[in-house]
């Protein structure tokens, strides 16, 4: 196999191009059919996903693709990395990441970035913003419901 | 903001605490009609998913409420926080007394003074009708448990009575009692107060001869004995779980006045054999000698904390005593107030688990 061959070409929405090993593409199932199908050449275009996700979902590919390659890394370091790689998202660019993780088809992607949503919802309001819905209670229905929930307002 | 698909929200959703779903559900309309709440697919993948917060309880002046524990060194304290709202749509619960609680997987049962046995999460609340006369309905145990067989909880009600002469079987999909085929018991229970691991009820028993546990398996209806360490002295014990994978056992032998003993095991109800291990020993406050022993205790193995409940030596006597007790540190900090009545702590996990409907009958 040349070198070539090893490598393959992502385009992004916004035609910025990444060069990486076909194993750390491949783990993207969507990537890996593209590939399949033949019907593509070296370069893959990814229509739904920004250069600056992109770069992002390289990074976590990478990282899984070392570790699942030759083992040397624990589990638990895999684990940490994980965590300061989403600690320091905002949430805009975790929706982003969780749209590039379902579009390219990475579960683990997807498990680690859904699940950062999820630790990080606290507030009525973050949810809210995140359902894209508007408290449509009137302040007394909203007091009688608080009030028969009140354990779950505590913390 | 966002603009994830409903399948998308859904899959954030099933990752975030039942405490917190609760929380939404009571602002805004859509939520709080329970549509994603009732539906089984999600319920489901929100229990595997969703990470399992603990809250500590009490059943305190027969009603349940959420505690906060402090573990501020210099002042850990303990508060009774507002009851926990027991919610349901056709009844007054303010006059609900609850006699007794106990926790399984997600769901409390508890045993009313009102309409029977109330079965409760966040989700939901059902009534059991007990069917037997009311001296009966006092003197029996009841626990919950379910069946291990699919990722589906099938759960089951036991009821013990008086005297472990006969035994029963709640099943939900069904909503009706049978008499479970098994002899009566030549042992008792030591505290009424069992724990729930993996679906499994586990009390401390005794008989003539020995201290044992004693544990009921839901999946095969069959009680079972494990055994004990060995100890030179039995003395007072107490049982509790830890994450829902570990057995604890707290042993205080009367001939060591300051000190107890935290044991602990992985049992399995498929095996006989039990193995355990010593994990920690406690201190014992000078204040906390006198005359209690432990009835029931929880731990907290990230605070490293062991918050330990004791009852009084006097017979009759409901009075109880609170200990926190701080375990592998270098200043094991313990606090202790006295209750003057019955209380009793345990932990629940809140969760969305449904609660299984009867079958629809093909006859009417």
């Amino acid at each position: 196999m040349s070198k070539s061959e090893k490598k393959i070409v992502l385009k992004s929405l916004d035609n910025e191009a990444f060069e990486v090993e076909k194993a750390v593409a491949l783990q993207s199932q969507t990537i890996w059919v593209m590939c399949e199908d033949k019907c593509v050449g070296n370069e893959i275009p990814l229509e739904n996903v920004t250069g600056q996700i992109l770069a992002k979902v390289i990074d976590y590919c990478k990282k899984h693709a070392v570790v699942d390659g030759d083992g040397d890394e624990s589990s638990e370091e895999l684990k940490n990395w994980d965590t300061e790689f989403t600690k320091n998202m905002d949430q805009s660019t975790l929706f982003n990441m969780i749209l590039a993780a379902n579009y390219l088809n990475i579960k683990s992607l997807l498990n680690l970035t859904c699940q950062a949503v999820a630790d990080k919802t606290k507030t009525i309001d973050e949810f809210h913003t995140f359902l894209n819905i508007e408290n449509n209670f009137t302040p007394e229905e909203e007091a009688q419901i608080c009030q028969e929930n009140l354990w779950a307002f505590d913390d | 903001m966002s603009n994830l698909s409903p399948d998308l929200i859904e899959e954030i959703l099933s990752r975030v605490p039942a405490t917190s779903l609760t929380r939404l559900r009571s602002t805004c309309k859509r939520w709080n009609t329970f549509e994603l709440f009732r539906d089984r697919r999600f319920t489901e993948k929100h229990s595997r998913k969703a990470p399992k917060q603990s809250m500590v309880l009490m059943l305190k002046e027969y009603r349940i409420f959420v505690m906060s524990i402090s573990l501020n060194v210099a002042d850990p304290s303990r508060e009774f926080k507002v009851p926990l709202g027991l919610k349901d749509s056709h009844s007054n619960l303010e006059k609900v007394y609850i006699y007794e609680a106990f926790h399984c997987g997600g769901l409390l049962l508890c045993k009313t003074n009102h309409d029977g046995l109330l079965v409760w999460n966040p989700g939901e609340s059902r009534w059991i009708q007990p069917k037997s006369d009311e001296e009966s309905y006092r003197w029996s145990l009841y626990c919950l448990g379910y069946e291990n067989n699919n990722f589906c909880h099938s759960y089951k009600i036991l009821r013990c009575l008086h005297k472990l002469i006969k035994f029963e079987i709640y099943e939900f999909s069904s909503d009706s009692w049978r008499v479970l085929d098994v002899a009566a018991l030549v042992f008792r229970i030591e505290s009424r107060e069992g724990v729930s691991l993996k679906g499994n009820t586990y009390w401390l028993a005794f008989d003539t001869v020995d201290k044992f546990i004693l544990s009921f398996d839901f999946t095969r209806e069959r009680f079972r004995r494990f055994c004990l360490p060995v100890f030179q002295n039995l003395d007072a014990m107490a049982l509790s779980v830890v994450r829902e994978d570990k057995l604890l056992l707290l042993h205080r032998s009367f001939d060591t006045i300051s000190k107890m003993d935290m044991w602990v095991t992985y049992i399995n109800i498929d095996t006989e054999a039990v193995l355990w291990s010593k994990s920690f020993t406690l201190d014992i406050p000078i204040s906390s000698t006198d005359g209690y022993i432990p009835n029931n205790f929880l731990v907290d193995e990230e605070k490293k904390v062991v918050m330990c409940c004791n009852r009084s030596l006097k017979p009759n006597s409901r009075k109880r005593e609170y200990v926190i007790h701080k375990y592998h540190t270098e200043s094991p900090s313990v606090d202790t107030t006295h209750a003057s009545d019955f209380s009793f702590i345990f932990s629940y996990v809140p969760s969305l688990v449904q609660i299984q409907r009867v079958e629809e009958k093909t006859s009417r």
